[in-house]
């Protein structure tokens, strides 16, 4: 079973841990990581604990285009996902695949048949 | 005999990597910029870009206010103005280069040069789709033109139109349509392939320093660019309180995320009703007006039916009987404001989910069954 954790519009599934590939980057530890950050408010899914993001897009080829942010690999015990609207999240050692929430906007509107 | 020409460059040094970011922000700046035209540099870059392609510069200059402007008075271009030149004077020189470049340039490197330089530009191309459909709205047919003018038009004229070659879209040139200059500018100054960029000097001079061009052999009708252009996060046309585009002679658009709307939704909101919203006959405008009510406002006015609840939130729905459905989960935060509250989130979803967790799931880009591992929820 693939466990979900969901910080308002930001969802991490937990997945099989796997070397980090395609662009990587590390924090040390109490150096803020940004996971998203808000278009209009500027608040941010961050973590400060040492983690290592990296973005692969092979890893993501079965989820819709434009939702996949990256992979969050705590090598810790834990790390914790802060949001200033949001209660703390916390993630226990492994790998996640983190992904953006999605809606449809004005230029998706179609009738469905005439 | 390509293949054993001399290929110079295999790979970018880490100085020149790090001038791609430069020359990216410096045409994105160019192709963005609402700066008024500086027409004495513009009109000199004409003539040298005439010159380079081998034509005589023009006997007239015809500035325009805006590309609305430019195509009403091109339009009525005669014999005595000549044929158009576009071709002669932006494209051919762009293969001519291009032809050279490929011989001194690695593809990967090109290719590299290529996409960070001169990305694809969401708001610019919007910009460009909103100004050839209103050109194409306000175009005239020949038989309009015949009906209107005692004088014949003249065989290109007839023959254009006949062919349905007219317009901005086949006869001039925008931001849009030169960005690829950027790409040259950088190759020209950075990597100095000066020999094999030389025809484009007119060409700069022109991108950076005026909005549309539309190049005849004897007169060239030239455009001043935006004097506002304003767009959201993902780059689409939008302004939420006036136009999100403007030019020099007043002519506007009002923009709600990419989709052009009538002036008086930006600026009465209040004027949006339900009833307005159901005689509303553009779908995409009808979306624009929801969401300017706010759809919160929508339900609470009995504008959609509940379709289901359960703890993911509940699932509004609205159908007109144009086939035209509209659809929204109604979502709660998880963790409560300072006041003890939770606040209360609309997300437009797709019409044909049955409960609020499928279409909740969705937004994830999930299954039903996929959301329902969810740990923890904040």
């Amino acid at each position: 079973m693939t466990e979900i954790f969901a910080q308002g519009d930001l969802l991490l599934e937990r997945v099989a841990d796997v070397v980090p590939s395609g662009s990587i980057e590390e924090n040390l530890d109490g150096v803020t990581m940004v996971l998203a950050e808000g278009e209009l408010s500027g608040h941010r899914h961050a973590i400060r604990e040492p983690v290592t993001l990296f973005r692969d897009e092979k890893l993501a080829s079965d989820m819709p285009a434009g939702l996949y942010i990256g992979h969050v690999k705590v090598s810790s015990e834990y790390a914790r996902v802060t949001h200033e609207e949001h209660a703390p999240l916390t993630l226990p050692r492994g790998t996640y695949r983190v992904r953006r929430q999605r809606e449809l906007g004005p230029k998706d509107a179609r009738v469905l048949a005439d | 005999m390509r293949g054993s020409l001399p290929i110079e460059h295999n790979a970018l040094t880490a100085e020149q990597t790090a001038a791609l970011s430069r020359y990216r922000a410096r045409w994105a700046a160019i192709r963005r910029s609402t700066a008024p035209a500086d027409r004495s540099a513009a009109e000199e870059g004409v003539r040298l870009a005439y010159c380079a392609a081998g034509l005589s510069p023009p006997a007239r200059f015809v500035w325009c206010e805006s590309p609305l402007a430019l195509s009403r008075l091109a339009r009525e271009a005669s014999f005595v103005d000549g044929g158009n030149v576009k071709s002669a004077l932006i494209e051919r020189p762009r293969r001519k280069v291009a032809a050279a470049i490929r011989r001194r340039l690695h593809r990967r490197v090109r290719q590299n040069v290529e996409s960070t330089v001169n990305p694809a530009d969401a708001l610019v191309a919007s910009v460009t789709e909103a100004v050839l459909q209103a050109t194409e709205r306000d175009d005239v047919t020949l038989l309009d033109y015949l009906r209107r003018r005692s004088q014949p038009p003249s065989l290109s004229f007839a023959v254009r139109t006949l062919l349905g070659w007219r317009g901005l879209h086949y006869n001039s040139a925008g931001p849009d349509d030169l960005s690829w200059l950027g790409t040259c500018e950088y190759l020209r100054n950075v990597l100095g392939l000066r020999d094999e960029t030389a025809p484009l000097l007119g060409l700069w001079q022109i991108a950076i320093n005026l909005g549309w061009l539309q190049p005849h052999e004897k007169t060239c009708w030239l455009a001043e660019r935006p004097a506002l252009l304003r767009g959201d996060a993902q780059d689409l046309l939008h302004n939420p309180s006036g136009p999100a585009l403007r030019f020099r002679d007043g002519w506007s658009l009002w923009a709600w995320k990419g989709v052009e709307v009538p002036r008086w939704i930006i600026e009465r909101p209040e004027r949006i009703t339900l009833g307005a919203i159901d005689i509303e006959s553009n779908v995409q405008v009808r979306r624009c007006m929801i969401e300017i009510m706010t759809p919160d406002r929508f339900v609470k006015l009995g504008g959609a039916t509940r379709i289901a609840q359960d703890e993911t939130g509940i699932l509004w729905r609205k159908i007109w009987l144009s086939y035209d459905v509209w659809a929204a989960v109604e979502v709660i935060n998880a963790t409560p404001e300072p006041d003890g509250t939770h606040k209360h989130f609309f997300l437009q979803v797709p019409p044909n989910f049955r409960t609020a967790r499928e279409a909740v799931a969705w937004t994830y880009g999930l299954s039903a069954k996929a959301y329902s591992n969810l740990v923890v929820r904040t």
